[in-house]
């Protein structure tokens, strides 16, 4: 009986589904719009993952890396006893190689460049018979051949390209005669890397062993304690293949916002597509189907769709990967894995759209398969309840958005995820979620605003379910831009207390010529002062000093050598005097201290300093130098010059007399460009990227709204087209048809706009708080003011001017 | 003598209010009537007389705020939702001025919808359907779609699906409404056809001459019946006493 129940059941579905199949086709435009809605955010999440499979180290190459094929890699091998202790804790049947890793210094005639250095048996790079070859993996040979004695060596292409050299010419490295170059290899994470590969000399630097050790898995976890606690480092493949699924999660969480944006659209397009196919749906109950499988061949409709869209996002996704594969190698700098068919990634992303397409397609299915018989065959438009249950779950949902950001700002790591992520989530929906009510309560008040607002605000009232999806939809994109602009701006006003780079009337030249460039510059161009920026050493080593006081600063930074011209290039000649009497300058201390304590990596030398400090104000707090000592005082406490850290000569220090500009810092150039390998830097070239990251953002969010918006505009015109007859007969001018028009539009960006603000706000705000420094939250309120009136003159500009060619058109309705 | 059969379709004191309160409006009321099975009922009467609401109740498309609607003696007030729409699948069958077929489906596919969505297995839906597309003159264009259909021929359609399977109330609103007099002439004699076959048809006209194919017709206004009249062949035969 109820097998029997089941397969009526059945065939009635069947019958109803077959309605739905034939109405896509007689509809293709709304279909096709579905169909792309769903298609292109699947293609997007199916794509990126397989772009990340592709382009990102998978464990077998992350442990290849490390280890190549073997189970452990043992380093800190550095004294020739240590290979016997090691020896004597592995097991007797595990297999060893040797891989002998550091720099090397390759010459020819006229060049010399230093690349990495990998000396290995041929044997263990490629297996030659019973042995297996465990570094297989760490370099890939991609012409030639290995070297295979001390007269041949491999080269990576970037070095062969450096040094001007090809196959079969020859080289010379740092110990040694000339070698011939027999293959080329590359490291595939990194394949500019400068790479050479040689068979290991007789007596090879013990520093430079590490161990590839193959063993039965019974044996691995017993020798690397043992390892380990003999104090060498061990890596086993386990460990080295562990990656993280970060990127991936982030590219099916983007993906699964797109498809958010969709199902809102999609929501909008099923209301039109149901509301037109009232009577139809009147007919189908007027013969006997009930409601329940209405609905349900309505949501098997959306679902239908979702799939075979989805199947077509996946094929478009392969395709364009694949069309992009030959150049990844080149884009990426790294040996690019086959491109590799992920089922569980298809089902994923497909099942995602299925389920947006279902959702989306739930309320208005509902709605209409719930109109009673006789009003679905009367065609007349439903009366549409009053919105306050909208409102009341919005209110809810917003309240429950706060209580999260809460969460987000405590001190529980997860429960910091858990604000974080869902409460801009609900803050958003509970925004989008009250925009029927809003639309319903301007629709009220809509009495005194001029004919074509009034039309379009009270239209919008009238279909307000409708509209208040696309309402939500246009504001969850721009609440992304609010999001990025509060970040940027609590970001902008924290670099503000960062010491700059440099002055904006500084300019540094690097170099052998660095010298007469500065005084080329000081010639030609308006300039304060030009000095030497030299650094204080002692016994080779640079001096550091750190702030020490009730709090301490955290890293240590170089002494400069002070001089007259040195302090005026640094804005600091009010410490002239202070210089000149020994004492040793802190410029524009960030704390309170007692005294400076200066450090040098010498070992067991002590580093002598002054006794007496004084903090220079200079007005712009700079990165470099902190400290400026004068030449008096490094004689006597015995202190040496040189370059400052990570130079190898010193940079001169240009003060000009206005800030640098592109057309002073393009002069400077020039000279510098006179004096071989010397450069010029200034401010100018250190600009903050995060304002441009949230100008493309803000783009794409407003391109996102824009076509919203539009699409919703399209779906909705043949409802209001018995008001624009109506305006028509009754001899309305042209410009009040297109302001009618264009103000649909507009009206519902500015809605999204005005939602989006304090639905973006509470995401920042979030964010702002699980960042690991303090980061205090700023409001952005001149990039609201921006997202709330430029989306909607945008989108009111361009409607009114589209409007136009649709006015050719009234005259068939 | 014939034994008297219940009804097939029967209000009693049915009422229909719009509102409430002192607001309230009476589209239809209190109506009592009986339809017996054979029987093509007309219902005339000006716009705004209730007509489509008597219909709408008799269709169990909205239920009365007073009285009672039965059809084959079941009360509609006591019946679910899916009871009612079972109802329209297996008893009652409706004809519309217009827009009477699904445009996605074929003529037979339209004729065969009722049986499908009450569990028919396909084979026998579409055989039956086909029955009743010969039986209104349509075989042939089973597998037209509505737009290739005449409005005539989209009636008739509509009319085979009325009384396909085991249907046999139909109730027409102003089925030749958009039609010309010889194509509604044709539907009429269809309609007569049908009640020679023991089918039940209650039909709302503003065309005196359609009503005339009608065995009783009843006349509306403000909501309520205020004539009836009999067609001459139904009238009780009374012996002459003339010698």
């Amino acid at each position: 009986m109820k097998i029997l129940r089941a397969l009526r059941a059945l065939r009635a579905m069947r019958a109803l589904v077959r309605v739905e199949w034939r109405q896509l086709w007689r509809h293709p435009g709304r279909s096709g719009l579905v169909f792309l809605l769903i298609a292109v955010p699947v293609a997007a999440i199916v794509g990126g993952s397989s772009l990340v499979q592709v382009t990102q180290p998978g464990p077998e190459e992350r442990a290849a890396q490390v280890l190549g094929q073997a189970d452990l890699r043992i380093d800190g091998v550095f004294q020739w006893e240590d290979l016997t202790k090691v020896r004597q804790a592995l097991p007797e049947d595990a297999h060893v190689q040797t891989l002998f890793a550091g720099l090397e210094r390759v010459t020819v005639s006229g060049r010399r460049l230093r690349a990495r250095l990998i000396a290995l048996d041929p044997a263990t790079l490629e297996s030659t018979g019973e042995t297996p070859a465990l570094a297989t993996g760490m370099l890939r040979l991609i012409e030639g051949r290995a070297p295979t004695n001390a007269g041949e060596v491999a080269l990576s292409p970037s070095l062969l390209a450096g040094l001007g050299r090809s196959l079969g010419e020859t080289v010379t490295l740092e110990y040694g005669a000339a070698r011939t170059i027999t293959g080329i290899v590359v490291d595939p994470e990194e394949m500019d890397l400068p790479v050479v590969l040689r068979v290991p000399a007789p007596a090879e630097h013990p520093g430079r062993h590490s161990l590839l050790v193959d063993l039965s898995p019974s044996d691995e976890a017993a020798t690397v304690s043992a390892l380990r606690a003999a104090g060498f480092t061990v890596h086993t493949r386990g460990e080295a293949a562990r990656g993280d699924a970060a990127v991936t999660a982030a590219v099916f969480a983007l993906g699964s916002i797109g498809l958010f944006e969709a199902a809102l659209v999609i929501s909008a397009a099923f209301a039109v597509g149901l509301r037109r196919r009232q009577v139809e749906i009147g007919l189908l109950g007027s013969t006997g189907a009930t409601v329940r499988g209405i609905t349900s061949s309505l949501l098997a409709s959306a679902a239908l769709q979702a799939v075979l869209a989805g199947a077509t996002g996946t094929l478009l996704a392969y395709a364009s990967v694949a069309a992009v594969v030959p150049w990844l190698n080149e884009w990426t700098n790294r040996w690019s894995n086959p491109l590799a068919i992920l089922p569980v990634h298809i089902a994923a992303a497909i099942l995602l759209g299925s389920l947006a397409a279902v959702l989306a397609a739930t309320l208005p299915a509902r709605s209409a398969a719930r109109l009673p018989v006789r009003q679905a065959l009367s065609g007349r438009r439903p009366t549409t309840e009053r919105s306050r249950g909208w409102l009341v779950a919005g209110l809810l949902m917003v309240t429950a958005s706060f209580c999260l950001l809460t969460l987000a700002s405590g001190d529980h790591l997860l429960a910091q995820g858990i604000g974080v992520v869902l409460g801009p989530i609900f803050g958003i929906i509970g925004f989008g979620a009250c925009s029927p009510w809003l639309l319903d309560w301007s629709a009220r008040r809509a009495a005194s605003l001029p004919l074509a607002w009034r039309l379009a605000v009270r239209d919008a009232g009238r279909f307000r379910e409708r509209n208040g999806a696309v309402v939500t939809a246009v504001l969850a994109g721009m609440a992304m831009s609010v999001t990025i602009a509060a970040l940027v701006a609590s970001l902008e006003q924290e670099f503000e207390t960062f010491p700059a780079i440099y002055r904006d009337d500084q300019v540094v030249i690097e170099g052998p010529g660095a010298e007469q460039a500065a005084r080329a510059i000081a010639q030609q161009l308006p300039t304060l002062a030009a000095a030497p920026m030299a650094a204080v050493y002692t016994h080779g080593e640079p001096v550091r000093g750190r702030l020490d006081g009730k709090e301490s600063e955290r890293r240590a930074a170089w002494i400069a050598v002070g001089s007259d011209e040195l302090m005026l290039a640094l804005g600091a000649e009010q410490g002239l005097d202070a210089l000149r009497m020994g004492r040793l300058l802190v410029l524009d201390a960030a704390l309170e201290f007692d005294q400076v304590e200066l450090s040098a990596w010498v070992g067991d030398h002590a580093v002598n300093g002054p006794q007496a400090y004084q903090n220079i104000a200079t007005g712009h707090r700079m990165r470099e130098p902190a400290f400026v000592l004068g030449p008096g005082a490094l004689i006597a406490l015995g202190l040496e010059t040189g370059p400052p850290p990570r130079a190898s000569l010193v940079p001169w220090l240009v003060r000009l007399s206005e800030p640098v500009t592109p057309e002073l810092l393009e002069q400077a150039r020039a000279l510098a460009a006179q004096s071989i390998r010397t450069s010029v830097d200034a401010k100018l070239l250190h600009s903050n990227k995060t304002r441009s990251i949230y100008l493309v953002v803000l783009v794409l969010c407003a391109l996102t709204g824009i076509l919203i918006v539009t699409t919703a505009t399209a779906l909705s015109a043949a409802e209001s087209a018995p008001d624009e007859r109506a305006l028509h007969t009754l001899g309305a001018a042209p410009r009040v048809l297109r302001s009618h028009f264009a103000a649909r539009a507009g009206y519902l960006a500015l809605l999204g706009s005005c939602l989006a603000i304090p639905a973006g706000l509470l995401a920042g705000f979030a964010l702002c708080s699980v960042v690991n420094f303090p980061l205090d939250f700023v409001i952005p309120w001149g990039d609201c003011l921006t997202i709330v009136f430029g989306l909607p003159t945008i989108v009111y500009a361009g409607a009114w001017l589209f409007a136009t060619t649709r006015r050719q058109n009234l005259a068939s309705l | 003598m014939s034994i008297p059969t219940a009804p097939t379709l029967a209000l009693v004191g049915a009422s229909r209010l719009h509102g409430e309160g002192p607001q309230a409006v009476r589209a239809l009321g209190p109506v009592s009537l009986e339809i017996f099975a054979g029987e093509l009922v007309a219902i005339m009467g000006p716009s705004g007389s209730g007509k489509s609401t008597l219909l709408a109740l008799a269709g169990a498309l909205d239920r009365p705020t007073e009285g009672r609607v039965l059809i084959e003696g079941k009360d509609l007030s006591r019946l679910s939702l899916a009871e009612l729409a079972s109802l329209r699948r297996r008893v009652i069958g409706f004809v519309f001025q217009d827009l009477n077929l699904l445009p996605g489906l074929t003529a037979i596919e339209n004729v065969a919808l009722p049986l499908e969505l009450d569990g028919c297995a396909l084979e026998e839906a579409r055989g039956r359907a086909l029955e009743e597309l010969e039986r209104v003159g349509l075989r042939d264009l089973a597998n037209r779609f509505p737009d290739n259909l005449s409005g005539g021929e989209q009636q008739r359609v509509a009319i085979a699906r009325a009384f396909v399977g085991p249907r046999h109330l139909l109730l027409a609103d102003e089925p030749t409404g958009a039609l010309d007099s010889v194509t509604g002439e044709s539907v009429m004699r269809l309609l007569k056809s049908q009640c020679a076959r023991g089918r039940t048809v209650v039909l709302v006209t503003h065309d005196a001459a359609h009503a005339a194919w009608a065995d009783r017709v009843l006349f509306l206004r403000d909501g309520e019946i205020v004539d009836e009249t009999i067609a001459e062949s139904k009238l009780p035969r009374t012996v002459s006493r003339d010698p």
